[in-house]
């Protein structure tokens, strides 16, 4: 009963932690969040996708083909609270929800009861895994397949082969990254645990079914992994030259060629990708400036936690690692997911290093307390720690709540969406609307989002769609999404502009004073930078 | 065991010792790609002991040499002074007491190894003392005057004997000595040695808290007094403040920042409880501390600086990195000596560095060189204890693991001897020995000089490379202060001015020659009828150092 009533009351502030203000915070509501829930109401009004696709397991969006699980998952959400940004997040919050018991029954299976329970507060207070529940990602749902998975491998039923195997394929279809850590443990059970009898034909009939599912997820797959990595920057073989140039000036040719070469740069970067995402002072202190959606000031995990996971961690290896070494795996292939990336973005890929992260923590925690003696040291010693760990989530809450909002960087991107739902409020008035693309690399995502256009209409309509990096609808019936160019634009008349600062900002004052144009400012003003959006109208 | 080896052993040991000191002597002329202001000023104090017994201001034999106001701590001078008096004022004489020691340093690591794990496993310690003769964290500090790398080899020395220590306690004594005197070594090696001896203290405090241990409280005593006297004296307390990090506190912009989107006034509670100065201290500290053990810095980028280490390559070889981790597996696992004292050693050496001001030093960090070279060792030595019996895994391995550290050391050999002193010739302040000879052969053709201060600190280098009279300097010797940094400069020597250019101003002056950076005379504004362009010297990477202009 007591148990119960703990794990109530853990669900209860993990589902405050993750539920509060979702629509606002975090503030920038990103492209991405947008195009999967439109797909997910084109998926529902229609049973297509963007690109009038029936029911498809691949959705190109922007071209880089975003996670057909989480927008189905979505899709019931959108059906009952309509096409908006709450909606939109909450699957992935309440998976976070879900993922904090998952953490509590991997704690209870793989420890005992209370590293269980307190592997389950460090993950509902985890700053990573509060901000990573607050936005539509498939991330969130990854995590919550893999901690299933475990748990199902460290458990023992009949049924247990079946349920991997669909976990294993659901995982494919939900976020890619997560296939380094879930595919060699999958594998593992079936080829060297000795609990799988299957003959040999049945493994292998197995193996085929999740090829073939890989396959239909391949562009997918290939675009997470092999887009934008390290080995297609075009400087680098300059480089090498350069730096074999050097060599040759001091050593015969042979020595250049020996340490400067494709190999060594390859071998050089990958142990660099792969030893950054380790780096404490990105894991403890500060994030990345990539990482939009996390608090720049904080860490993604608190200090105290690390000395924990190395008690943990280091009385695991002491008294008996036996199955524990499979946490010891997980923690080692995590940082394998944007190990080719240029830029590596630890804030998302490396998610899965808390699973060991926690339970290390937390069984870390536990023996701790076990090796003090009186009641009362073990009195002083809960207390002083819960005081420093309040202490890290106030000044965490602190920032998350307060200060993330307002910051300047992460605008809220409802000055964009009034703005434009002023123009299109009127939009037969106007010949043309031109929304500008340097707010955001596809525009025309947020018009289909924030203006609820209907899925059908939308698959109907003409439209162009280009781009090299990223797709997206540069033309869509009389609406351009375009960078504006003032001076070739001064003459079109009856067009109605919609831009920043940027574009419009500087010559829209002009022209306004000469009368020659309705100006149109959307200000929102926070207290370290200010935002503008303009809409402008030249008049005849 | 060590009797049937014992030659072998020694052999090896002295064959390691000789490729150490190969390491830390080879092409000493071009790596570093120059010579630092304090390296110049040990040089120089050195030389001014060695011919007057007082230092550049006229003290006589002092213990703490002001030099450019920085208050330099002596052992490092007096250790030059023979080598000096040997070979010269030259920059190979001036480091050749940190290149020296910093070979011995194998033969220590050994020995400490030895008495760590009560000579039963001797292989570690070879394989620690050869990790050591080629880990670059080591070698870079041996072949420059670092007053760092003597301090850490006392630091060695005292660990040894801090060992010893616990079977024959008269040991303790011989180990506070050499701690004191590491503190009148290196100013960021007061914590550590505090650190070391009260933490050793503490794990074996039934060893050395009996009755009768009369040679501890002298040791806690000694200890006590010197760092007392040292943090006593006003002026190195002002140079510790200057380095520590509680010194530099935020920007007032950044606190309005803060201010304006909490909506608080400085002064209130939730203010100093969410965004106080300690707060961010503990969190800058704290973030600092962990810097050090990233995996990222020690094993492929390195340091920042180009005289920290070798550039975009770690502190430590790559190939290292898994037998670290076994190593701390069986550091760990393994109930030995080693365990206690390594951990100890691994876990306070970067205290020091952590709360000084630069984000990450490996000057103050060195120490932690040794902790990290021990556990790769054993770790590489548990590896091939776990494979011993399996010929068809041991032969593959070791072929591996010897390819494995060959193409590390070439790889470490190219990036530090090659590409290195390229970009980091700007930070070794490379130019000034061309520059002042320069000088030298042309200097009195000009009614006055002037020679640029943006690289700090130039009159050390006119000293050291003219060898200028000490006896001569010490009566014009003249310190004022400078408060953009933190230590004095010298305004004058003879008719040689150190000053920052004002080329408009300067351009008008007659009859002298004017030694400045591109960014101080662009060539725009050298005009042939008042001035001309009669010397320029480039940086290694291409771009330029000094121009030398005269004006007519």
């Amino acid at each position: 009963m007591q148990k119960i009533i703990l794990i109530v009351i853990i669900v209860v502030f993990a589902s405050i932690l993750r539920l509060t203000n979702l629509s606002l915070i975090p503030p920038k509501f990103s492209e991405d969040e947008a195009a999967i829930s439109y797909n997910a109401y084109s998926v529902l009004k229609t049973a297509k996708d963007e690109d009038s696709r029936l029911m498809p397991v691949e959705f190109i969006s922007f071209g880089d083909y975003k996670s057909p699980l989480s927008i189905y998952v979505t899709v019931p959400f959108i059906g009952l609270g309509g096409l908006n940004i709450d909606s939109s997040r909450l699957p992935a919050a309440l998976f976070g929800i879900f993922s904090v018991m998952l953490f509590y029954i991997l704690g209870v299976k793989i420890f005992d009861e209370k590293t269980g329970l307190l592997t389950a507060v460090l993950a509902t207070f985890s700053p990573w895994h509060i901000q990573l529940s607050r936005f539509s990602t498939p991330v969130s749902i990854a995590i919550f397949l893999i901690l299933l998975e475990l748990i199902i491998f460290y458990s023992s039923f009949k049924k247990k082969f079946l349920c991997l195997s669909v976990i294993q394929i659901l995982l494919i279809l939900t976020y890619p990254g997560s296939l380094v850590v879930s595919v060699p443990l999958f594998l593992y059970y079936l080829f060297f645990s000795s609990e799988t009898k299957f003959s040999l034909i049945t493994k292998g009939i197995i193996c085929l079914i999740l090829v073939v599912v890989i396959l239909i997820q391949k562009n997918s797959i290939s675009h997470f992994y092999f887009e934008s990595t390290f080995y297609k920057d075009l400087s680098f073989q300059n480089r090498i030259n350069e730096l074999r140039g050097y060599s040759d000036s001091y050593f015969p040719h042979l020595v250049g060629l020996i340490f400067q070469n494709k190999i060594v740069y390859f071998f050089d970067q990958l142990s660099k990708n792969y030893l950054k995402s380790f780096d404490f002072y990105y894991l403890f202190s500060y994030a990345w400036g990539k990482d939009k959606n996390l608090v720049d000031v904080m860490g993604k995990l608190y200090s105290i936690e690390l000395i924990f996971f190395l008690i943990g961690l280091f009385y695991t290896i002491k008294k008996n690692v036996g199955r524990k070494v499979l946490l010891i795996i997980i923690f080692l292939v995590s940082p394998f997911v944007s190990i080719l990336k240029l830029n590596v973005d630890i804030g998302t890929s490396l998610f899965f290093i808390t699973i060991p992260f926690y339970l290390f923590a937390a069984s870390g925690f536990i023996v701790t307390l076990g090796f003090l003696s009186s009641f009362k040291t073990k009195i002083v010693f809960v207390v002083s720690i819960l005081a420093i760990y309040t202490l890290s989530l106030i000044v965490f809450l602190h920032y998350y709540f307060l200060h993330f909002p307002k910051n300047g960087k992460n605008l809220n991107n409802s000055i964009f969406e009034n703005t434009s739902k002023r123009a299109f409020k009127d939009i037969e008035k106007y010949e043309k609307i031109v929304v500008s693309d340097k707010y955001s690399r596809t525009p025309y995502i947020y018009y289909l989002f924030y203006n609820g256009v209907d899925p059908k209409k939308y698959q109907e309509s003409f439209k162009q769609r280009s781009g090299s990096e990223f797709i997206s609808t540069t033309k869509l019936g009389n609406i351009e999404f375009r960078s504006i160019d003032y001076i070739k634009d001064d003459s079109l008349m009856n067009v109605a502009f919609i831009g920043s600062e940027s574009d419009i900002g500087k010559f829209g004052g002009s022209c306004a004073a000469k009368n020659s144009c309705f100006l149109y400012k959307n200000q929102i003003k926070v207290e370290e930078s200010e935002e503008t959006f303009y809409l402008l109208v030249n008049k005849k | 065991m060590w009797l049937n080896y014992n030659k072998l052993k020694i052999t090896l040991l002295v064959i390691i010792t000789l490729l150490a000191f190969y390491m830390r002597l080879v092409d000493i002329n071009r790596v570093p790609a120059g010579f630092t202001w304090d390296e110049a000023a040990l040089g120089y104090n050195a030389y001014s002991i060695l011919n007057t017994g007082r230092d550049e201001y006229g003290d006589f034999l002092p213990f703490i040499f002001k030099s450019f106001g920085d208050y330099k701590p002596g052992v490092y001078i007096y250790l030059a002074v023979p080598f000096i008096a040997l070979f010269g004022l030259t920059e190979l004489a001036t480091r050749l007491p940190s290149i020296i020691l910093g070979s011995l340093m194998p033969i220590l690591v050994f020995l400490i190894s030895r008495k760590l794990l009560s000579g039963k496993k001797d292989l570690v310690g070879l394989v620690a003392a050869f990790f050591v003769a080629f880990s670059p964290w080591f070698i870079n500090f041996s072949r420059g005057a670092w007053e760092t790398n003597i301090s850490f080899f006392e630091n060695l020395l005292a660990l040894y004997f801090l060992i010893k220590s616990l079977e024959n306690r008269k040991f303790l004594a011989i180990s506070a000595i050499l701690l004191c005197s590491s503190i009148f070594t290196y100013q960021s090696a007061k914590l550590f040695c505090v650190f070391l001896f009260s933490g050793f203290l503490f794990i074996f405090n039934k060893k050395f808290f009996t009755k009768k241990s009369y040679v501890t409280y002298f040791s806690i005593v000694l200890i006590s007094i010197t760092v007392l006297i040292s943090i006593a004296e006003p002026i190195t307390r002002s140079r510790l403040v200057v380095l520590s990090q509680y010194s530099y506190k935020r920007s007032a912009e950044e606190v309005n920042g803060i201010v304006k989107q909490d909506y608080l006034i400085p002064s209130s509670f939730e203010f100093s409880f969410f965004h106080s100065e300690n707060l961010s201290f503990i969190k800058t500290v704290g973030s600092r501390y962990l810097n050090y053990y990233n995996p990222k810095f020690l094993f492929v980028s390195g340091p920042s600086d180009g005289r920290q280490g070798a550039l975009n390559y770690g502190m430590m070889q790559l190939f290292e990195l898994p037998f670290l981790l076994i190593g701390l597996f069986f550091l760990i696992r393994n109930n030995l000596l080693d365990k206690k004292v390594i951990l100890l050693w691994l876990l306070i050496a970067p205290i020091p560095a952590a709360l000084s001001r630069d984000v990450s030093n490996t000057v103050r960090a060195l120490p932690l060189a040794f902790a990290l070279e021990y556990i790769s060792a054993l770790g590489l030595f548990e590896f091939f204890r776990l494979i011993q019996h399996r010929k068809m895994v041991l032969i593959p391995a070791f072929a591996v693991i010897s390819l494995g550290f060959l193409f590390s050391l070439g790889f470490f050999v190219d990036r530090y001897f090659i590409h290195n002193p390229i970009h980091s010739s700007k930070d070794w302040l490379y130019g000034h020995k061309e520059a002042i000879s320069y000088i030298q052969d042309n200097g009195y053709k000009y009614k006055d000089i002037y020679f640029t201060t943006k690289f700090n600190e130039p009159y050390i280098f006119y000293l050291f490379y003219t060898k200028y009279d000490p006896a001569k300097y010490q009566k014009q010797a003249k310190l004022i202060n400078n408060r953009g940094i933190d230590v004095g400069e010298v305004p004058k020597i003879d008719n040689i001015h150190f000053n920052a250019l004002y080329w408009p101003h300067d351009r008008s002056q007659e009859g002298n020659l004017y030694i400045g950076t591109w960014l101080e005379i662009p060539d725009t504004d050298i005009d042939p009828k008042e001035s001309k362009l009669v010397k320029t010297i480039k940086f290694l990477d291409d771009t330029i150092a000094f121009k030398f202009v005269e004006t007519h």
